[in-house]
């Protein structure tokens, strides 16, 4: 025995020595997270972030000019605006960590929140409070401006005349938007990346388990929210409740809904749109996968399924609004919604357990 | 014959040990677990893992446990935290210690979601720690007079500790004799690179060999050490190899106090002198003069240690009584050392439907759920058909004329594709938990090795 041991930890020691000159397996086995981390923050999150605060303060002159002389014109260039707005929100929409946490609350529930309450969003006005000092979060952000742009289609120039403080309510909101959007930008082009970048473990708490975690909450935000809640798809459900889709107002809740799964799969693959991916190589889930064991097989099955998602909502028209398709029960959406369901056991549970991700925001031990 | 055997058995039982030795693991086994207490209250995890869940997972036989309100979760960790201290110091040990053992298995038993191999072998050995004389020595109770004081136990109270010991390690070591583990290094190959931004060290994960390599030492080490740390030339490499292994574990694996445990546990290998020589810094004096052995091993003493020892031989073969096999039915899984042997996770779609208007909807179960116990759930029938009886009451409550309770479940086992765990067709709210085989678990398709 006394002889095995020692021998025992020389192999180990020759195996440790060894062990470093040898290529390390076929795909690269030892998966740089370091540079996924830093491409994603530098190229994708920041990038997306910067896009969004040029359409947010782009929106706030645009709303100014309005303010000024409300016109036909105007009002035109300004809903516009808020869709360039809208859209570039749903590609950041699912960074909700890190900087986009603040004291009162996430980004996300700040400026993101939908469906709006009508309601509420009437007795602030009604009562010219814009402080903003409440939990009242559907009251606030994208989807109380788009109420006060979109909800009278016709009569909305007079009704904004009519009561001037709806003016200064939809201000204040621009302000407060650009305000939020400016602070996590400045953030993440500050010291934040480098936080984000050093912290390359796999532990509860790490980078690469932040950014599993949002991207797996919003792609069950996108099904469960933005599809299975207008669609009557909640356990207990009497009817369906089209008026909860994001994007109500302006009818653009499809293409809404396009984007945002269009940003939830770029992640995946790795870039911040397709657009920008000519010039840059993509560094995601995809290419972490593809180094570890079975990740490979994974690869195929996930990317068949975003296919298949894909081909649905390519077949319906993003100008027709999701509620009008959920109103007329159209089995496309049926169909939607049954692929998005099927494809959880890929990009949560399969990937997690391949990548060695804790899946918990809190930690706990395990044996 | 036989009864000749059973008198040497009774006599080999009966032969002088240390009391000392005894006092160490009373106080070892104490301190881990205040230890253990401390940590769990101030990372927090009193309030999220017992009192913010609006649902916990009870163990069945065990569902009146579960649920307690949040003065008895607290007034419970009170308990555990002074009982604990007074085994440490030997103070009314035989209160002190049942107690011990009674609110440490009480907060286990709240919710199965958290339950860990290393809970359940602290609870073992509080129990057997409350059986034993181990406060005949260096304990308060024996300076006060309150228990006569001796120098030597009789050694069966050593054996079956170190047969408690022995079990956890051997069946662990027998649990890895499988073709997953030896022959495809899994989940190792799953598990290892993820660590490769480790220092020094970290790049050997990545390799494929390194998983193999990891597979076999950890197989033949949990087979053999305890064989190594009893014989006296070996001991002293067997530990060192003790300690490196479970500070291996314990930096690469979110395992908290288990890899502590185990290198204590080891400890209880040495010679009783050590043990008295690390007393002698907690006691002023070890008294040598008085020597006679006490606690003298009774039929009706033997017969329990027996059932002991068989309850603890045979309970993880359990599993032989069920059909398909057990890394996926789990059927038997739990209490069988089966430690850090699977990488498993899987997604439970639950759904209501409604038996009077046919509708039917999909439950988000993190609205009752914490990602722990989701996770937990996600793999684990006998939780799935717990929380479906939940859902069944909730959504009864919320309107739902008689709902009917199904899952579609999806569970990838060690990187495989996920393949359907429960018959999505069954009602699971008529279904009721049991010691019988669940015949509405879905066979694995294809073959485990």
């Amino acid at each position: 025995m006394k002889k095995i041991v020692p021998s025992i930890y020389t192999l180990i020691f020759l195996f440790v020595i060894s062990s470093c000159d040898e290529p390390a397996g076929p795909a690269g086995k030892a998966y740089d997270r370091r540079s996924m981390l830093e491409f994603t923050a530098k190229q994708t999150i920041i990038p997306l972030y910067g896009d969004m605060f040029e359409e947010a303060k782009r929106f706030d002159s645009t709303l100014q000019v309005f303010a000024i002389s409300p016109s036909n014109e105007h009002i035109q260039k300004l809903r516009n605006q808020w869709r360039a707005l809208a859209f570039s929100w749903q590609y950041v929409v699912m960074f909700d960590f890190g900087p986009a946490q603040m004291s009162d609350g996430s980004l996300f529930q700040n400026i993101g929140t939908f469906p709006v309450s009508a309601g509420k969003i009437e007795s602030y006005i009604t009562a010219k409070d814009t402080l903003f000092k409440n939990f009242d979060r559907d009251t606030r952000g994208i989807y109380a401006l788009e109420y006060l742009l979109f909800k009278d289609s016709n009569a909305i120039i007079q009704t904004l005349l009519d009561q001037p403080f709806r003016i200064a309510y939809a201000q204040a909101l621009s302000k407060n938007i650009v305000k939020r959007i400016e602070t996590v930008l400045n953030q993440w082009q500050g010291s934040f990346s480098r936080t984000f970048i050093e912290n390359d473990g796999a532990q509860a708490g790490s980078s690469i388990s932040d950014l599993y975690n949002v991207f797996v909450y919003h792609y069950e935000i996108l099904k469960n929210y933005n599809l299975g809640l207008p669609m009557g798809k909640r356990a207990g459900q009497v009817n369906i409740e089209p008026m909860k889709v994001e994007g109500y107002y302006s009818g653009y809740s499809t293409a809404l809904l396009k984007a945002k799964f269009e940003a939830i799969r770029n992640l995946w693959f790795g870039y911040a749109r397709l657009s920008l991916l000519t010039s840059l190589s993509a560094k995601g889930f995809k290419e972490y996968l593809n180094s570890v064991e079975n990740g490979p097989r994974l690869i195929i099955d996930t990317e068949e399924q975003w296919n298949r998602i894909g081909t649905v909502l390519q077949s319906i028209d993003a100008n027709l609004p999701l509620q009008n398709m959920i109103k007329s029960k159209d089995p496309q959406l049926e169909q939607l919604y049954v692929e998005m369901t099927k494809h959880t056991r890929f990009i949560k549970s399969e990937m997690s357990s391949l990548l060695g991700i804790s899946i918990t925001f809190a930690s706990s031990d395990g044996d | 014959m036989i009864e000749n055997q059973m008198k040497r058995l009774i006599h080999l039982l009966q032969q002088p040990a240390s009391a000392y030795t005894l006092a160490y693991f009373r106080m070892g086994l104490g301190m881990l677990i205040l230890m253990s207490t401390i940590r769990f209250l101030i990372l927090g995890w009193v309030d999220l893992q017992y009192i913010q869940p609006l649902f916990h997972f009870p163990y069945f036989g065990f569902e009146f446990l579960s649920a307690p309100t949040s003065t008895m979760i607290y007034g419970t960790f009170g308990i555990l935290i002074l009982s604990s201290i007074g085994v440490i110091l030997g103070y009314r040990f035989r209160i002190m210690s049942i107690l011990m053992f009674l609110s440490f298995t009480y907060i286990e038993l709240w919710d199965i979601a958290f339950y860990l191999n290393h809970y359940y072998a602290v609870s073992l050995f509080a129990c057997i720690l409350s059986m034993l004389p181990a406060h005949v020595a260096a304990s308060i109770d024996a300076s006060a007079g309150r228990v006569k004081k001796v120098n030597e136990v009789p050694f069966w109270t050593h054996f079956i500790v170190y047969f408690q010991i022995g079990i956890i390690y051997v069946y662990a070591g027998i649990a890895k004799i499988n073709g997953d583990w030896l022959f495809l290094a899994l989940p190792l190959k799953i598990w290892l690179p993820a660590h490769a931004s480790f220092p020094v060290i970290g790049p050997m994960f990545a390799l494929d060999l390194t998983a193999y390599v990891f597979a076999w030492f950890g197989m033949l080490y949990d087979l053999f050490i305890i064989a190594f740390l009893m014989y006296p030339k070996t001991r002293y490499y067997a530990f060192a190899t003790v300690v490196i292994f479970h500070s291996m574990t314990g930096l690469l694996f979110q395992i908290g106090v288990f890899p502590i445990v185990m290198i204590f546990m080891a400890t209880l290998f040495f010679e009783a002198r050590i043990h008295e020589s690390i007393l002698h810094l907690f006691f002023e004096k070890i008294n040598h003069q008085e020597n006679n052995t006490t606690h003298e091993l009774s039929t009706y003493g033997l017969s329990l240690i027996g059932i002991f020892i068989f309850i603890q031989l045979v309970l993880p073969f359990r599993y032989l009584l069920y059909p398909g096999q057990y890394q996926w039915t789990e059927q038997g899984y739990r209490f069988g050392w089966r430690v850090m042997l699977t990488e498993k996770s899987g997604i439970a779609q639950f759904s209501i439907t409604d038996k009077l208007t046919g509708k039917k909807g999909y439950v988000n179960n993190a609205e009752w759920l914490t990602p722990h116990q989701e996770k937990q759930m996600s793999f684990q029938p006998d939780m799935i058909l717990s929380f479906a009886h939940f859902l069944h009451d909730e959504y009864q409550k919320k309107g739902v004329q008689d709902p009917i309770v199904n899952v579609d479940c999806w569970v990838t086992m060690n990187g495989r594709p996920s393949a359907r765990l429960i018959d999505p067709t069954v009602d699971l709210a008529l279904l009721h938990d049991g010691i019988f085989a669940k015949p509405w678990i879905s066979a694995y398709p294809g073959a485990i090795p």
